[in-house]
């Protein structure tokens, strides 16, 4: 920065209220506000109007009807269990292979550098992106992963996509793949700050590889995974962009997880008042969900 | 200076949002000074034909009408429902836009649209010919509820079967003798098996393409979408008849093992790139496969869509102009809507580049729609109905076809469901639709 703009700057901050903490943190503040916290409120306050775009103009409060609709809904109840397999079917698949893989990029080779970086390719990649190569990878006809899936009798002929037994799992499957980098990542952090002499303490006391993995990793990285077991299953719960691009949805309603719903009942059926209910429940059952895992993973040993 | 510090911070940061605010919004509404109106108009075809007329289109009008300008937005096909649901939502609807014909008679029974009757004496006197007299009685039909006139026809669209006559000839059918009815193509397809990994790319996912290709096999095996009371009425031996016929494609390997999951861009490519014998699309792709595989155009010929017990039945598809109603610049708007859509404006220009069917029959009579393939088509046109036909348009039908048609083939498809319960699940849905 040149002389005259640091002396206009320190003109500026004498002037304007110098180290005043309010001009830093209002514009934050107003940006939050206008883009959380006002569609939030306003969310909950559609929720209490069953509005339909096919009938009135403008919303009305109407009490819990919009409520009482959609719980009375069985489809909302068969797509709240799928949603729940597949959140936690996708917290499971990133757990099972970013763990491993964060305990094996721990150790320092040559290629350790390299490694990290290519992991993290399906986190930095849009969906959009993803979902037509996957697309192409479950193609019935020309897909090798199908081809193989198919070999070993997984799939028949078509897509698994297109198969309303397969289609939820084979879309866990990339929902889990996609989260695995950034859970990687975030375990190696930790297990790097793990000192060194707690495991030469652990051998002196004749702890064996797997007993020092189980007394001394776990117990340090647990905090680490509850947290980011919540992040990436609150980002899993609230899924609507891969299965959208995938299946829509379907075959039927096979695939079809709260997300898509809420986007059905807004943009299909026209009705905000229900789709506000719905967004609403989804956000009670997000908190719901979260308060036990943070506490059991809280706990230290 | 005696103001809180806080305050002042936050009112100097406030003040400065509202002139960004202000200075965002500037451009969309017409200057105060002038009389100058903007009529915003949403455009539902991003190729670039479509542009580049739409755009000469708005150069000639504006030069006409030098207190109008025409902002024109591209919203694609696939977007068009969202964003129209959320500009209803959020109040900010464009004054005049396309529109699907199927789903005019929803936003007219909300009172979300316009009647276009007053302007139509004066669009008929400025023509010199009586429009409504003008317009396909399929159209009339589709735009008119309540006994009011809502729409005015842009274009129309049919469907054909495309096919390949290098592997009918491959496969010993003889390609002058193209499939007339359900049960031909069946066996064609049959024959097909054999040289071409698809012998018939028909939908079965959930997907307008699919109720757009399925509605000409339900309505020609004599079922009717509602009954005499305006409930489901598919619940028939007709229906079930044509549900199984048509998903049995799927089931005998006749159609893409992918079927289920395929959009209409992905068939149409499967036919473009030679890997499916047949095809059931409209008049744009004739141009679309000329461009994109001149190689195999040569061997593609079109034939009309296949009859089943009742007769043959096309797809009727057409896109009108509406005006809605929160629009502050009616009669701007209407002006560029009787423009858009009147042979002596920009219609017949607009058709030509983009190659589609106009919804004026003055037009579709002369050159070059009197030229193949189009005279195929507009023929085909003459044979062309509303999903729900014989029963009049319903302001439920955008939700019945996407939410229930679709997903009941799919899931006979499949595999989900049987015949039965998926025609039981469909008219529950439908009638939960209705009933709402």
């Amino acid at each position: 920065m040149s002389l005259a703009l640091r002396l206009a700057g320190g003109r500026f901050r004498r002037e304007f209220g110098g180290t005043n903490p309010w001009y830093y943190v209002t514009p934050a503040m107003v940006i939050v506000g206008l883009l959380t916290i006002a569609p939030l409120l306003y969310g909950i306050y559609l929720s209490f109007t069953n509005w339909s775009l096919n009938s009135s103009a403008a919303p009305q409060l109407e009490g819990v009807s919009a409520y009482r609709v959609v719980l009375s809904d069985s489809a909302f109840w068969d797509n709240l269990v799928r949603t729940i397999a597949w959140t936690v079917g996708t917290v499971v698949v990133e757990i099972v292979i970013a763990v491993p893989f964060a305990l094996l990029l721990n150790i320092r080779t040559s290629v350790t550098g390299v490694v990290t970086g290519f992991i993290m390719i399906p986190w930095i990649t849009p969906f959009v992106v993803l979902s037509y190569a996957w697309l192409f990878l479950y193609d019935g006809q020309s897909g090798p992963l199908h081809a193989f899936m198919q070999a070993i009798g997984l799939v028949g002929d078509s897509t698994p996509l297109a198969s309303p037994t397969a289609a939820l799992w084979s879309i866990i499957l990339i929902s889990g793949w996609k989260g695995i980098p950034f859970l990687t990542i975030a375990l190696l952090a930790t297990l790097k700050s793990i000192p060194t002499e707690l495991y030469e303490a652990g051998s002196i006391d004749g702890a064996g590889r797997w007993k020092s993995f189980r007394s001394i990793t776990l117990p340090l990285v647990r905090p680490t995974l509850g947290a980011m077991c919540v992040v990436l299953g609150v980002q899993a719960f609230y899924s609507f962009d891969l299965v959208w691009i995938l299946t829509q949805g379907g075959p039927g309603s096979s695939s079809t997880i709260l997300g898509i719903q809420l986007f059905q009942t807004f943009f299909t059926q026209a009705s905000p008042g229900q789709a506000a209910a719905l967004g609403t429940l989804m956000l009670l059952l997000a908190l719901v969900l979260i308060v036990p895992i943070l506490r059991a993973t809280s706990r230290r040993t | 200076m005696k103001y809180s510090r806080p305050i002042t911070a936050v009112v100097t940061i406030l003040a400065l949002s509202a002139t960004l605010v202000a200075c965002s919004s500037g451009g969309s509404n017409s200057g105060a000074g002038s009389n100058k109106q903007t009529v915003t108009f949403w455009q539902f075809n991003g190729d670039q034909a479509s542009i580049t007329a739409y755009k000469s289109a708005i150069a000639s009008f504006e030069a006409k009408n030098p207190d109008i300008t025409v902002n024109m937005q591209i919203v694609p096909w696939s977007d068009q429902q969202q964003k129209i649901t959320t500009a209803l939502a959020s109040g900010s609807l464009p004054d005049v836009s396309m529109m699907g014909n199927d789903v005019v008679a929803q936003y007219a029974a909300n009172g979300s649209l316009v009647p276009l009757d007053s302007y139509l004496d004066g669009w008929s006197a400025s023509e010199g010919i009586d429009v409504k007299q003008d317009m396909y009685a399929g159209d009339l039909s589709y735009y008119t509820y309540n006994g009011k006139l809502y729409g005015a026809p842009l274009a129309d669209e049919t469907r054909m079967l495309y096919y390949n006559t290098e592997f009918f000839q491959k496969a010993g059918l003889d390609p002058n003798k193209p499939p007339t009815t359900w049960a031909d193509i069946e066996k064609a397809a049959v024959a097909l098996k054999s040289v071409v990994s698809v012998p018939w790319s028909a939908p079965m996912s959930k997907q307008y393409v699919t109720v757009q290709t399925f509605m000409s096999v339900y309505l020609s095996y004599g079922a009717s979408l509602f009954d005499s009371n305006g409930k489901c009425g598919l619940n028939t031996k007709e229906f079930k008849d044509a549900l199984s016929w048509y998903t049995g494609l799927a089931k005998s390997g006749l159609t893409s093992p992918d079927a289920a999951n395929l959009t209409a861009n992905d068939i149409i490519n499967q036919f473009i790139n030679g890997k499916a014998g047949m095809l059931i699309e409209g008049p744009s792709q004739y141009n679309a496969i000329k461009n994109a595989n001149p190689e195999l155009f040569k061997n593609i010929r079109i034939a009309p869509i296949p009859a089943g017990p009742k007769g043959q039945f096309g797809f009727l598809g057409g896109w009108p102009l509406v005006m809605w109603n929160s629009s502050k610049v009616k009669e701007a708007a209407a002006k560029w809507i009787h423009f858009v859509t009147s042979p002596n404006g920009a219609l017949s220009d607009i058709v030509q580049k983009v190659g589609i069917l106009p919804g004026r029959k003055s037009l579709a009579s002369k050159p070059p729609w009197t030229d193949a393939p189009y005279n195929q088509f507009a023929d085909q046109l003459s044979r062309a109905y509303a999903y729900q036909y014989p029963a009049g348009p319903s302001p439920k039908m955008g939700e019945i076809e996407t939410a229930s048609i679709q997903t009941a083939v799919q899931e006979v498809a499949t595999g989900a469901l049987s015949v039965d319960s998926a025609t039981n699940q469909l008219c529950t849905d439908i009638n939960q639709i209705l009933s709402k």
